[in-house]
């Protein structure tokens, strides 16, 4: 239990709006990553799949449960080492990157910001030359150094986030549909850069996307998440062979294929049953666990 | 239902205790504020009362007692309807404000109407040929005459309009003894209505221009251009609709501007109205006057404040915060 | 028969701060009546500029050469007022980002109902509407058309979209990445919607994306866009089962069900050329690993592969090495 680099447990959450409305986004969350784990969080949007990736980087505080770093409860860190330890190790990406760059800051300064915050010194000599090397590994050229984020693309802007998010050499990594808004060639460089780096340093990461097949190619495990409930989580092979909860079934069903002839016989399924805040885990396979509604026949 | 009424009902509260708010600010504030207020009572002649004369005066009229006393007693007796005397007309505060308030509401009320009326049509004709020789041309034009002094500008108009050309009258809200005739009111009202829109328009037009001309770039425009739409069609049944509920919180905080501007106007053109009054109540310390006309200028932007809201939500019920549902937030 | 669309020799050229982008580089394609053509490719690569040049949603400062044809009727030259006839009625458009594209202060109910009206307005708006919505499979016609568009689901939103495009029954519909916001169940449902309406009215597609998969599902053909040109057109099989050009091919590596390498996907190196001043060979050759020397010198016509598959690649030349295309498919399994 206690080697393991995030813990999430019971992790409730509840947007409250205006005019008293609540809304449910996450009830009752469990979830382990270990060390240098990559595991992949899909579901539909709404799900909560992004307020877990908010909560994770104490970004909103859960109202029930609690969410630990490497034993370091990231709501309440107890004095300024564990607060300095959480701010440079844990690193975010997120989905929509041109809204998360500071327009005031070159990208230079993006990129060498949470290096200078937690005073690491360049690997590469200088900071420029560190912003100069990490933004040639996301496939950019230095002469974007000093250029602003409104005058990035789209895709440009998602590899300077990243950049940026690879620079403080995090161990864990919270990716929010990193590749959403790029292209199929980019998605593929991107997510080849994010698993080289990830093997040389070893950093856990949480990946959450909608594209099944990156999950698919990326992640060792996959949790699923329906309407605020982990319905089910296996190791990635496994989920994808045997999924045994029945939104998994269809989510898995509607996954696109590049093969017209597949694709042109293929009957999604469709899974809308509410899930209740019951439900017996049921135990698949060593690592395959599914949430099953009560009276629902389990193996 | 329920919900409306209890929202209806917790405006009003809000509206009554900023009034009350306002009544206690200013209140405190005249009071604190340097100078004679036997001044404006006596006049002149208050230079030369003797200390017991002028102790008599002030227990007279209660400004000898502790502050929240006398506001105390102010908050009683306009709870009655009894606001007081004027100290410098020495006539009760209604008689005089009265015998201005109706020039002073047709000069702000006349303005405001036809400025938010202008500066939307001129908004739109400029967003509507956006870049051609129009735009440019009022563009050209509005920034100079926004840049040019309003009290200048109204004695330009003057000189041009009443000395140069005698078409209009220079001074004053009607002629000697035509106080009734709508069509000599109006003719008096003429330059320094002039005044006050050449002035202000522009700048509240501009502000409609470049809104519009940002929604026009909107994604939304393509689907509507998509659907068939006409430009001037999408413009003004598409872009305005979003352009509204900013553009109405605008003339909201303008309003004070506006009766502000009227002022100085109403100052050049000799014009019986309010703004005069209002200057003279702080200058003196005329307090029951001023507290009146405070309050009273407080209530008009505070209705306008409310009546702006509601319009805002009619047009854009995002902003009503109720019997919305909620979007996800993922 | 006479092709419901045909376009001829289009150029697009955009005024750009650092000089005139060809967006678009003398592109020809014909849609017949009822038939899925989908335009593949990377941003940039000169689609939706195609697309709105079809649609004249272009902003004036754009120049467009060349011919659009509707039913033989040239669009690019026809004055604002008949233009506006065409779209909705002849043509219509759906977009990528629903939330954006629909006003956010009107009601569902009034944004379908002025689409109505204004191409039939003896028509019972009223009733219109509620068919529109049934049409696009929308289960609570009433609360939906009573809604803003930010009080309804990213599917339910294109959905109302969808609705907007067929209230006067177009023959032409330009779906612009219509699900690429959406998760991949909604995706799915807006796939199979689009499926079933567009056999059921009989009306031609032209579907854009920048992912292969999606288009598996709907699309009849498909043309593959680099750098505002077609580089490959051919019927959906042929693309995903023969294809002959290197990008298709580069297209087709970089999803994980048919990378090769386990480990690795394939990433196309380098970045696509800016269309200032595009080079005056294949514009894909600095990135093409199977380039040969002419490529870099001079623009490769389109070969015929087939009846219906082109493919404008030096490769295809009798001269040319053959080359196995560098795939493996994994999809399947």
């Amino acid at each position: 239990m206690s080697e393991a680099l995030l813990s999430i447990r019971d992790v409730h959450y509840t947007h409250r709006l205006s005019g008293g409305v609540s809304v449910p986004a996450l009830r009752g969350v469990s979830l382990e990553l270990q060390p240098g784990e990559i595991v992949g969080i899909v579901g539909e949007s709404g799900c909560g799949k992004s307020t877990l990736a908010r909560a994770v980087m104490g970004l909103l505080a859960p109202q029930k449960g609690e969410i630990c770093y490497n034993g370091i409860n990231v709501h309440h860190p107890q004095n300024m080492a564990e607060k300095r330890c959480l701010q440079q190790q844990r690193q975010m990406i997120f989905q929509n990157a041109a809204l998360s760059l500071d327009p005031h800051f070159s990208v230079e300064e993006i990129i060498c910001e949470p290096l200078r915050l937690a005073q690491l010194a360049p690997q590469q000599g200088s900071y420029r030359e560190e912003a100069a090397y990490w933004l040639q590994q996301v496939g950019l050229d230095a002469l974007f150094l000093s250029r602003r984020p409104q005058q990035l693309s789209g895709g440009q802007a998602q590899r300077v986030a990243i950049a940026r998010a690879l620079a403080a050499r995090p161990r864990l990594l919270v990716a929010d549909e990193p590749i959403a808004a790029l292209d199929v060639s980019l998605q593929a460089q991107i997510v080849n850069l994010l698993r080289r780096l990830q093997r040389e340093q070893g950093f856990g990461m949480l990946f959450i996307a909608h594209d099944l097949a990156m999950v698919r190619h990326l992640c060792h495990r996959v949790a699923v998440i329906y309407q605020g409930r982990l319905v089910e989580i296996a190791p990635t092979a496994e989920l994808f062979r045997a999924p045994r909860h029945g939104y998994t079934k269809a989510l898995l069903s509607a996954m696109p294929l590049p093969d017209p002839r597949q694709e042109k016989q293929r009957q999604p399924q469709y899974y809308e049953q509410p899930v209740s805040d019951g439900g017996v885990w049921h135990q698949a396979s060593p690592q395959h666990y599914w949430l099953a509604e009560d009276g629902e026949v389990g193996e | 239902m329920n919900q409306r009424i209890f929202q209806l009902i917790k405006r009003l509260l809000i509206v009554i205790a900023s009034i009350l708010l306002l009544s206690v600010i200013v209140f405190t504030m005249s009071r604190l504020a340097p100078g004679d207020p036997l001044i404006a009572y006596y006049g002149e002649q208050a230079e030369k009362l003797s200390v017991e004369e002028r102790e008599w005066a002030m227990e007279r009229l209660g400004l000898n007692d502790p502050l929240p006393q006398q506001y105390g007693r102010w908050l009683k007796q306009a709870a009655q309807g009894e606001l007081g005397l004027s100290y410098k007309y020495k006539q009760p505060v209604m008689q005089v404000i009265s015998a201005r308030m109706g020039n002073s509401v047709l000069l702000v009320g006349s303005s405001f109407v036809l400025l938010c009326v202008l500066s939307l049509l001129l908004g739109c004709i400029c967003a509507c040929y956006e870049d051609s020789l129009i735009d440019k041309l009022l563009r050209r034009s509005g920034i100079v005459f926004s840049c040019l002094p309003e009290f200048w500008f109204s004695l330009l108009l003057i000189l041009l309009f009443s000395v140069l050309l005698p078409l209009f009258p220079s001074s004053g809200a009607h002629c000697i003894g035509r106080a009734d005739s709508i069509a000599d009111r109006l003719h008096h009202l003429v330059l320094p209505l002039a005044a006050v829109l050449i002035s202000h328009a522009w700048y509240y037009a501009y502000l409609v221009r470049n809104k519009l001309c940002e929604e026009v770039r909107a994604e939304y425009v393509l689907l509507a251009k998509a659907k068939g739409l006409s430009r001037l069609r999408i413009l003004l049944w598409h872009c305005l609709p979003n352009v509204l509920p900013g553009y109405i919180s605008l003339m909201v905080l303008a309003l004070p501007h506006i009766l502000g501007g009227t002022y100085v106007v109403e100052a050049v053109f000799s014009y019986p109205g309010l703004g005069a009054l209002i200057y003279e109540s702080a200058r003196y310390h005329d307090y029951n006057l001023l507290m009146v006309l405070s309050l009273f200028t407080g209530a008009v932007v505070i209705a306008a404040n409310m009546l702006a809201q509601a319009l805002n939500e009619r047009i854009d019920p995002r902003t009503a915060g109720i019997n919305t549902e909620v979007s996800y937030y993922d | 028969m006479q092709p419901l669309l045909e376009v001829k020799n289009l150029k697009v050229t955009y005024d750009s701060a650092s000089g005139p982008v060809q967006a678009v580089r003398d592109v020809s394609l014909q849609l017949q009546r009822g038939e899925v053509l989908a335009l593949v490719g990377e941003s940039g690569s000169g689609k939706s500029a195609l697309t709105k040049s079809v649609m004249r949603l272009l902003p004036p400062s754009a120049a467009v050469e060349g011919e659009v044809l509707l039913n033989g009727t040239d669009v690019l030259h026809m004055p604002e007022r008949h233009l506006r006839e065409l779209r909705g009625k002849a043509m219509s458009m759906i977009f990528q980002d629903p939330l954006e594209v629909l006003n956010p202060v009107l009601t569902v109910r009034r944004q379908i109902a002025e689409a109505v009206r204004l191409h039939d307005p003896q028509a019972d708006t009223e009733q219109r509407v509620r068919e529109l919505l049934r049409l696009v499979e929308i289960a609570d016609v009433e609360r939906c058309a009573a809604s803003l568009p930010h009080q309804l689901s990213g599917g339910m939103r294109q959905r109302v979209v969808l609705a907007i495009a067929l209230a006067a029954q177009p023959q032409l519909l330009i779906a612009d990445e219509p699900t690429t916001s959406l998760d991949v169940t909604v995706q799915a449902q807006i796939l199979d919607l689009l499926k079933s309406l567009q056999e059921r009215l009989n009306m031609a597609t032209l579907l854009i994306s920048h992912d292969l998969s999606v288009v598996a599902r709907l699309a009849d053909r498909v043309a593959v866009m680099y750098a505002g040109k077609i580089v490959e057109i051919g019927t959906a099989e042929e693309i995903f089962y023969q294809p002959a050009h290197p990008y298709t091919w580069a297209l087709l590596r970089s999803l994980p069900g048919f990378s090769a390498d386990e480990e690795e996907l394939y990433a196309l190196p380098g970045i696509p050329p800016t269309l200032i001043d595009p080079p005056a060979g294949d514009a894909f050759a600095p990135r093409n690993e199977y380039a040969l020397a002419i490529d870099y010198e001079q623009m490769p016509p389109f070969f015929r592969l087939s009846e219906t598959h082109f493919a404008a690649t030096w490769l295809q030349d009798a001269r040319a090495p053959r080359i196995t295309p560098p795939l493996q498919r994994r999809c399947g399994e």
